[in-house]
């Protein structure tokens, strides 16, 4: 009898300590990071954290704060990875926000997010392919379109009238190349050649041969960093003359670090850095977190979190509301990369991309007449 | 614009030449895909980072102290994981896992000791390569072909005509004959992982001055090696050669007119075709089973 009754309460423990670990907590707005924190593309995860840990550290004396749980998942920049990350993530606790890298990534995420209701607010994601995504798509990037167009002004402006491309095969790469393309033909200029590289490839001398041939007179580099920094070493050693152009990837430390002499001069776009208090704040506290100046693809990070946190505070608890609470802020957000206002499709129309040129450590803004 | 095709052509089999040729005489002994190999190529690379950047080694002393490491390194898991296996009988499968979880573990290690970005251990400034008909060329390239060529003929002759290398190819045909013989086939093994392991790290090395290193860099560096040493046949060290430089060749010519993000496929492309139609490769012999 007594060993019946051991069991008997034994198990009424275990189904009650079960029951009790699978319940979800809701008060919590959780937020999955799912970005690569390892592999080629790394440094795009290291930007968003440090974005992110600014923005909670911003938030350090709110009780918001408290509110949010930032979930980071390494990706490995892999689809097929990033899914199995959500739909992991789903099962365990309720997910409000996803926050991605990638255009790709975001394509692939956003048929879930919709369904599911959990709002997709890739920070850097500027791919013009997002634009019909879904209703729970938001973006904090101007779209690739506009970078595009900038960049076709910014070669004209240099007076060039032929040029090669040489973008990344994904997503990002193809829809900025053509976004470039367009542009650059309606003002008259002649696309000489196209080339595309993969993702981590380091050897790019087939295409860079195929660019030489070409002869164009500037060159636009759109690929990311682990794949540019060879790019430049090998441009040199095939004596290709042309002015070199990129797209914001060039921002990234990685080719300061690895690959500085080689990327001097070198003008590219990237989202305009604003003169407003929020950007002031944000810089004064990356740097003596980081120890060097902020990155524009930290702040956005931090804008996420940021509007994320907005949207709690006036009583979002989950994805639809959240998104309801976007609805409404969208009459303006001051954040540290600028003012956020999306279009009916969640794209940022209240951003431009500015031109720099590298100088030294550093990139500097550039006057395209 | 051929020239240079071809050069490119000559410079990517001169690297397969030496990812692959280490590969084999390593497999030739144990028979079983040792996936560690591409690691151990990704090390050679990092050492020398390690020694030049962090140490301010000149490029000169750290790379042979490199690729002394490798050799290092792969007797470090042939002794510490692979031979243990082999003497609790384990089958090739388990030692084919064993060696991707020793891939993983490895380059994962790298990947949180000096990060995942490009690294870059050139010295000095870039300068234009070298005008050779028309075709650009560097002296790190140059290194790699000369390099590939002098391991190549070492290698060969080294496996034809030493003692060791008579012992090695001993236990490649036949251990239970080799150990009947005298032979010791652990030692002999162990030699293969010391040797294969210093013409992975060379590879390593020279690939990284030429364009640059990740710590992935291995695994694909390792597939392309293997379609080459498949291809040439792998009982035969000028086989692998003719087939790196043939895979190295097709690959260049072929993505001229395909498009340069084809490599790849064209690399796989070729090894289907070896291994319908010709499984032994270029230079390789039918194997004949019989029973008695």
């Amino acid at each position: 009898m007594q060993i019946k009754q051991f069991f008997i309460s034994a198990l009424t423990i275990i189904v009650f300590l079960g029951l009790v670990s699978c319940h979800k907590d809701n008060s919590k707005i959780n937020i999955l990071v799912a970005a690569p924190f390892t592999g080629e593309a790394a440094s795009y995860g290291k930007v968003l954290k440090e974005g992110i840990e600014i923005a909670l550290s911003e938030l350090e004396a709110d009780p918001v704060k408290k509110r949010l749980n930032v979930i980071y998942r390494d990706s490995k920049l892999s689809l097929k990875e990033i899914v199995n990350i959500l739909h992991q993530e789903i099962s365990i606790h309720p997910i409000s926000v996803v926050m991605p890298v990638s255009t790709s990534e975001s394509l692939i995420l956003a048929p879930i997010c919709n369904k599911n209701k959990i709002i997709l607010l890739p920070p850097l994601a500027d791919g013009d392919q997002l634009t019909n995504a879904g209703p729970y798509v938001y973006r904090i990037s101007p779209t690739s379109s506009f970078q595009g167009k900038e960049l076709a002004r910014a070669v004209i402006g240099g007076g060039h009238a032929r040029a090669a491309v040489l973008s990344l095969n994904d997503a990002w790469g193809t829809g900025l190349s053509e976004a470039f393309k367009d542009s650059f033909q309606k003002k008259g200029g002649e696309v000489v050649a196209m080339e595309i590289c993969n993702p981590g490839q380091t050897d790019l001398r087939l295409q860079l041969e195929k660019i030489r041939m070409a002869n164009p007179s500037a060159l636009v580099i759109l690929i990311h960093p682990a794949e540019t920094i060879p790019a430049l070493k090998q441009i040199r050693e095939l004596v290709i003359k042309a002015q070199l152009y990129g797209g914001d990837t060039f921002s990234n430390k990685a080719i300061y670090n690895e690959a500085a002499d080689l990327a001097q001069g070198v003008v590219f776009a990237l989202p305009s850095q604003p003169d407003n208090e929020a950007f002031r704040k944000f810089s004064t506290l990356y740097k003596s977190k980081y120890g060097t100046s902020a990155d524009i693809n930290a702040a956005a990070a931090r804008d996420a979190i940021m509007l994320i946190a907005e949207a709690v505070r006036k009583g979002a608890k989950n994805g639809e509301s959240i998104k309801m609470e976007f609805e409404k802020l969208n009459a303006g957000f001051e954040g540290a990369t600028g003012l956020i206002k999306w279009d009916k499709n969640g794209d940022v129309v209240s951003k431009n991309y500015g031109i720099f040129r590298i100088e030294g450590k550093g990139y500097k803004p550039l006057i395209i007449k | 614009m051929i020239n240079q095709l071809i050069l490119n052509g000559i410079i990517a089999g001169s690297v397969y030449i030496l990812v692959a040729v280490g590969f084999a005489v390593i497999y030739r002994t144990v028979r079983f895909f040792h996936f560690a190999h591409g690691v151990v190529f990704t090390a050679g690379a990092y050492f020398t980072y390690l020694f030049k950047a962090w140490l301010s080694w000149p490029v000169i002393i750290a790379a042979p102290v490199s690729i002394g490491l490798c050799a290092m390194l792969g007797v470090i898991i042939e002794t510490s994981v692979y031979r243990p296996l082999r003497h609790k009988g384990s089958s090739s499968l388990i030692l084919l896992i064993a060696s991707l979880g020793i891939y993983i573990v490895l380059q994962n290690i790298i990947s949180m000791a000096f990060g995942d970005d490009t690294k870059t251990i050139r010295s000095g400034i870039v300068k234009e390569g070298i005008n050779i008909l028309g075709a650009r060329i560097t002296p790190v390239q140059i290194t790699i072909i000369i390099a590939s060529l002098l391991l190549l003929v070492s290698c060969f002759l080294f496996l034809k005509y030493t003692k060791k290398g008579q012992a090695i190819r001993a236990v490649a045909i036949d251990p239970e004959l080799a150990r009947v013989s005298g032979i010791e086939s652990d030692r002999v093994i162990l030699s293969t992982f010391a040797l294969g392991s210093a013409m992975a790290g060379v590879a390593g090395i020279l690939v990284a001055l030429n364009v640059d290193m990740t710590p992935t860099m291995g695994m694909n560096a390792l597939l392309m090696g293997v379609v080459a040493v498949i291809i040439g046949g792998i009982e035969s060290i000028p086989g692998i050669a003719l087939g790196a430089l043939f895979l190295g060749m097709a690959q260049h010519l072929g993505a001229w007119n395909v498009g340069s993000q084809w490599q790849e496929a064209i690399a796989f492309a070729i090894l289907l075709i070896f291994l319908l139609f010709r499984p032994q490769g270029f230079l390789g012999k039918k194997v004949k089973t019989a029973t008695v």
